[in-house]
């Protein structure tokens, strides 16, 4: 069961038998594994990769995740990435930007209309590297809760709309499909 | 711990102090994933020589302005964990670790493909659990393990021992008394599948007819190492898909 598992440095085949693949590395023409893992040899694509067995926690591009607003300014909100979901939340949060352009489809004139400070978002990694530059636009992305800015209750979706259970006020934001307190018909 | 005020005879009837021949390593034990917060981590021992390695990251840098945008920032610390009352110090690292932290950061810097995760910082710990000569080379070998225990990308494990030369002898990974006493040292770690040296430190004199022949001493010594390393990894991970 052991037997093929590879280790860092292991040689996999030389370059021109299969391309080196995510988890491997070539170095003069030998592809070998650069992290544990188990090879497989696509034959398809020519291509060898190697299958970790720890997941790095640092998103790639494509991946959702979830964070917490701390701050919005007329042209990008700072979001705390907190994990790919709620339930597995990095043991570090990481730094994410949402800007103007990548909330929604619609034409907003500031970030303040869609976003607001505390919001919990999902959102679509655009990049691979930190900053992690998000995109909400997507229906199922976008807030998933948000707090009344007035009495700080959580708003409830209604059909399109936020609406504060206690002050009635009703609030906007690009929400999310998934928004987690739904007003029971 | 002996303590030796004049210096003893260090090979007796061609047998080294603690028994060994000069080519001879000492036992060697290797624990990972010791500690479960880490997001790597290895126990190594050489003998009573007995180190911990801890890795945290790839991580958001802080603070920011340390942070490299093509790579990852590889950070080390090692430090000498010290029980005893009398021994204990101040919390701030000593000279001697300062300058140990750094030569391991860079024994293991060509091994990390930090190319892979711009702006980010790999952390690495290292604490002294016990020092019997060769601490910084078992820190290489443990720091090297949690590194790949973590899932990091990297070219090769590194390993490390040092080669001494005691009453005109060279011999092979040196306990305390070896270093105080030898007329050199020298600290070598390798990445043994690629043939690459990534630490090479020689503290007194050899002759070039010496060096040369404790260099392939140490080079043997680690390849004994790295494969130990490579058992243990595979151990590991061979019961983690059993599951
Ligand atoms: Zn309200």
């Amino acid at each position: 069961m052991g037997s093929n598992i590879v280790l860092p440095g292991d040689y996999l085949c030389v370059e021109e038998e299969f391309s080196p693949g995510s988890g491997t590395y070539v170095e003069d023409g030998k592809v070998r594994a650069a992290i544990i893992g188990v090879p497989s040899f696509d034959m398809a694509s020519r291509r060898v990769n190697v299958k970790p067995f720890k997941r790095i926690a640092l998103p790639k591009a494509g991946d959702v995740v979830v964070g917490e607003v701390t701050m919005v300014k007329d042209e990008v909100a700072v979001v705390k990435v907190l994990g790919f979901d709620l339930y597995n939340t990095f043991k570090n949060p990481l730094t994410g930007l949402l800007h103007i352009s990548q909330i929604t489809e619609q034409r907003i004139s500031s970030v303040y209309e869609m976003i607001a400070l505390g919001d919990l978002i999902k959102a679509k990694v655009l990049n691979n590297y930190l900053p992690l530059l998000l995109s909400t636009k997507d229906p199922k992305l976008g807030v998933i809760l948000a707090k009344c800015s007035k009495c700080g209750a959580i708003l409830v979706k209604k059909n399109d709309s936020l609406v504060c259970p206690s002050c009635r006020r009703v609030e906007r934001r690009k929400v999310s499909m998934d928004y987690l307190a739904v007003a029971r018909r | 711990m002996v303590s030796v005020k004049e210096k003893p005879p260090l090979i007796v009837d061609g047998k080294r102090i603690d028994g060994r021949r000069p080519d001879e390593l000492r036992p060697i034990r290797i624990e990972l994933g010791v500690l479960k917060n880490a997001d790597g981590s290895a126990l190594v021992e050489y003998g009573n020589t007995k180190v911990l390695a801890a890795v945290y990251g790839p991580r958001e840098v802080l603070p920011k302005h340390i942070a490299m945008t093509d790579r990852a920032v590889i950070r080390c610390r090692y430090r000498m964990l010290s029980f005893s009352a009398e021994e204990r110090k101040s919390p701030a690292p000593s000279r001697r670790e300062i300058e140990l932290s750094k030569v391991i950061r860079e024994a293991l810097e060509p091994a990390v493909m930090t190319e892979l995760y711009p702006r980010t910082t790999i952390d690495i710990f290292i604490e002294v659990l016990n020092a019997d000569g060769g601490t910084r080379t078992a820190g290489v070998t443990a720091a090297a393990l949690a590194l790949a225990d973590a899932g990091i990308p990297m070219r090769d494990l590194v390993a490390g021992v040092a080669v001494g030369k005691v009453d005109g002898v060279l011999v092979l990974d040196i306990n305390e008394i070896e270093d105080m006493y030898g007329e050199a040292d020298m600290p070598v770690a390798a990445m043994p599948g690629l043939n690459k040296i990534t630490l090479l430190q020689l503290n007194g004199v050899l002759t070039p007819e010496e060096f040369r022949q404790a260099l392939s001493m140490a080079l043997m010594g680690i390849r004994k190492i790295y494969e130990l390393q490579k058992e243990a990894l595979r151990k590991k991970y061979a019961s983690t898909t059993e599951e």
